[in-house]
């Protein structure tokens, strides 16, 4: 078995239909899928069938991928897409909270749990969890694509419509704020 | 113009957006007679460097300067005591939320790659074939084979 191989490395391989390595690509890659999806959705209702969505529009389309080294973000624009496409449809449910919904806001601590072993969190974790998840979604979706992704701040103003000085300023000002609200942690 | 509508457009101001050089004339002097609304410039300016600052501190720690703006934030770090503090304060942060993530993807227990891979119809080309109906087949074929040698021999 040949394992511990680059991303890129996967994605050629892949390309190539190697199918060992096209398995071994979306097991690498779920889980950063499924946190990314999580973190943008605030609460893990539909995770999973976004995170599968998101993988098999990754394997269906995978050879029109023009440039292995762009894997990551073009990846990030499929999920991105999951993503608001969820809002979309959330909207036309009136049933629905919205997106900035406080109550629903705070439910999120205890709704994790079903993939995420609950015990691994400590007290310092849990309040990192709830500040990010209070961050206005502009600062909340760069925090993600900068930290969780670690994606360039051009593929950044790329994915999120915006340029590279918007990019800088939110980066910073979500840094900030995180910052001070976590500050008995830092 | 009154002293609250001016201070309203000190931002633009400040930032050449106003596009109407008469305007800008007319603040320019009321800022010259007017020490309340001169100090709230100030202000604003001092503010507006400040963003820019922590901004290029933020951008340092991402790699994301051009090497003679990073080389100019490195300086003002070993020179200046605020520089450094933001520095500091700004890189934990960041590594706070880098490492969260990286544990919370790493809890991520659940594994789609079979059940996507059997949604695209793929699950044959990545596992190989499935051996269990051959091998059904087989027990199959002996189980017969057996009855009727055991209807043969004992004659049942
Ligand atoms: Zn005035």
């Amino acid at each position: 078995m040949q394992t511990y191989k680059s991303v890129e490395q996967l994605v050629v391989n892949a390309q190539k239909n190697d199918y060992k390595a096209l398995e071994e690509l979306v097991k690498k890659v779920q889980r950063k899928v499924y946190t990314t999806l999580l973190y943008l959705n605030k609460s893990e209702d539909n995770i999973s069938d976004m995170t599968q969505e998101a993988l098999i529009k990754m394997v269906k389309s995978l050879s029109s991928l023009k440039s292995p080294k762009a894997f990551n973000s073009w990846l990030n624009h499929i999920v991105m897409n999951i993503f608001y496409d969820s809002i979309r449809k959330k909207q036309h449910k009136p049933e629905m909270y919205s997106i900035e919904d406080d109550d629903r806001f705070h439910q999120i601590p205890d709704k994790f749990g079903l993939p995420i072993d609950k015990a691994i969190y400590s007290e310092a974790d849990k309040k990192i969890q709830k500040e990010i998840l209070n961050l206005p979604e502009h600062f909340r979706v760069v925090i993600i694509m900068r930290e969780l992704q670690g994606l360039s701040y051009e593929e950044i103003a790329n994915a999120t419509n915006t340029n590279l000085n918007t990019v800088k300023s939110r980066i910073a000002r979500a840094r900030e704020k995180l910052q001070i609200s976590l500050k008995n942690y830092i | 113009m009154n002293c609250e509508q001016i201070k309203k457009l000190l931002y633009f101001y400040i930032y050449d957006e106003l596009n109407n050089p008469e305007l800008d004339e007319y603040i320019s002097l009321h800022l010259e007679e007017c020490d309340e609304c001169y100090e709230f410039y100030e202000d604003l300016i001092d503010e507006i460097q400040e963003n820019k600052n922590i901004e290029s501190i933020s951008a340092y720690i991402d790699n994301e300067l051009s090497s003679k703006d990073s080389i100019q934030v490195k300086k003002n770090i070993i020179s200046n005591k605020n520089f450094r503090e933001e520095f500091e304060k700004l890189s934990e942060v960041s590594s706070l939320i880098k490492n969260f993530f990286s544990k919370q993807e790493y809890n991520v227990k659940n594994d789609y790659s079979k059940l996507i891979f059997r949604k695209l119809d793929l699950a044959e080309k990545v596992y190989g074939k499935s051996l269990f109906p051959e091998i059904v087949a087989i027990f199959v074929v002996i189980f017969i084979g057996l009855f009727i040698a055991t209807v043969a021999i004992f004659g049942i």
